[in-house]
């Protein structure tokens, strides 16, 4: 939490902040889920003397009530939005994630639904294969009726092609027909 | 879909029972009675008596069923008759292949049968019920809990093995009435068939005091036989055992 009851100047901006945040359609899902701003009752802030609370991405920071002269950076910088074009934030939440991910080592999936994904593939490849087997069969037994109804025409045509026998043959003709 | 339901896999199941000479030495009567039975639905059988206490049925559809004084099997097997053909070789009928669930049940149907038919003849004392599921595959076509299961036999080397023919017995499930189990068989060598794989895994339940059942008991402890080994089987097959 920081204390900037000390500091009026950062009053002012702080509403925009949450607003803006809560806001965000070009934050990704996970940063909006990620991010929580909370804002303590007044009559609280009155109590503790703290105005606001900011608590971010549980991830990254914290930052605790301390004496403002003790912060390492100034106030406004803190609860002010950067002015930042979204392709440049996304490349910084891109980062981020890429980093957390390298540190906490959580991948995508986890060991179960990984092998369930290798299963899956398996099941897919093996239907896939079931298909293309049936499909060849099916070809291999059209290629043989092929073969066959080739065979009939070759046997058709060299019939075709014996001379006729001499009592059917027309008178001057040589045998062969034309 | 199952893995099992995927692969060429037959299924048989048993059940152990304790040796009752008394209930045994009626065995031909009930042969008799069996025969008959069979014969009215299946019409044409192999039978195949070894010794008064030990005898075997084959139907032509590839159902068969062994009885003796320790044991009732029943399993399946693909029959491949010839055709004879005039003037020419034989030929061989077309088998078409079949889902394991799908004979798993015709099996447990007919083993269920046997067991009636027995049991007429004297009280039957069970120890144990088995369900099994034999396969070979070819490397390329095994499913991937059953690849990392051999990939893990080979560890200790830090390579793939050439040749393995081991049973693996682990205890699945312990409980106060019986104890669950699964003897895991692998067989290959790649020296001699480089890309056949044979598996056999033989699920059983153990009972801790043999129980007098009737037709209906068996049947309805094999449906529940049936759902605990076809769900270990799909976990084995899909890799969900641990492997770390």
């Amino acid at each position: 939490m920081i204390d900037l009851s000390q500091n009026p100047a950062t009053v002012g901006p702080a509403p925009t902040v949450i607003e803006r945040a809560s806001e965000a359609h070009w934050a990704s899902p996970s940063e909006r889920s990620a991010t929580t701003v909370r804002v303590p009752p007044a009559e609280s802030r009155e109590q503790s003397g703290v105005p606001f609370a900011l608590v971010a991405d549980r991830a990254m920071i914290t930052v605790r009530t301390a004496d403002p002269d003790a912060l390492p950076i100034p106030s406004p910088r803190v609860v002010g939005v950067p002015k930042v074009l979204p392709r440049d934030y996304e490349a910084i939440l891109s980062e981020r994630e890429q980093l957390l991910r390298r540190k906490y080592g959580a991948p995508i999936l986890t060991r179960d639904e990984e092998r369930r994904l290798e299963f899956l593939k398996w099941q897919i490849e093996t239907v896939e294969d079931g298909q293309l087997a049936d499909g060849l069969s099916r070809l291999e037994l059209l290629l043989d009726r092929v073969d066959e109804v080739r065979q009939r025409v070759e046997e058709g045509v060299a019939k075709f092609k014996e001379p006729f026998p001499a009592a059917f043959r027309p008178r001057g003709s040589s045998g062969g027909r034309q | 879909m199952r893995w099992l339901d995927q692969v060429l896999a037959v299924p048989s199941v048993g059940i152990q029972i304790v040796p009752n000479f008394s209930t045994a030495s009626r065995y031909v009567s009930a042969a008799a009675t069996l025969v008959d039975e069979v014969l009215e639905k299946d019409h044409e059988i192999i039978f195949d008596a070894k010794s008064p206490f030990d005898f075997a049925i084959r139907t032509k559809a590839g159902i068969g069923a062994k009885i003796s004084a320790t044991e009732l099997v029943a399993d399946f097997s693909y029959s491949v008759l010839p055709k004879p053909e005039a003037g020419n070789l034989p030929s061989f009928i077309q088998v078409t292949r079949r889902p394991y669930t799908s004979i798993l049940d015709e099996v447990v149907g007919r083993l269920t049968h046997v067991f009636g038919t027995i049991a007429k003849f004297g009280a039957i004392k069970i120890r144990l019920f088995g369900i099994v599921a034999t396969t070979r595959m070819e490397s390329g076509s095994i499913p991937p809990g059953l690849e990392a299961l051999t990939r893990h036999l080979g560890k200790p080397w830090q390579s793939p093995l050439v040749m393995a023919k081991s049973t693996l017995l682990a205890n699945l499930d312990e409980r106060d009435d019986a104890t669950d189990r699964c003897h895991h068989t692998i067989a290959f060598d790649v020296t001699k068939e480089p890309k056949e794989t044979h598996f056999v895994l033989d699920w059983q339940r153990v009972l801790r005091e043999p129980a007098v059942l009737d037709a209906d008991g068996v049947r309805v402890a094999f449906e529940n036989c049936r759902a605990a080994a076809l769900s270990y089987f799909d976990r084995v097959g899909e890799g969900a055992l641990n492997f770390d």
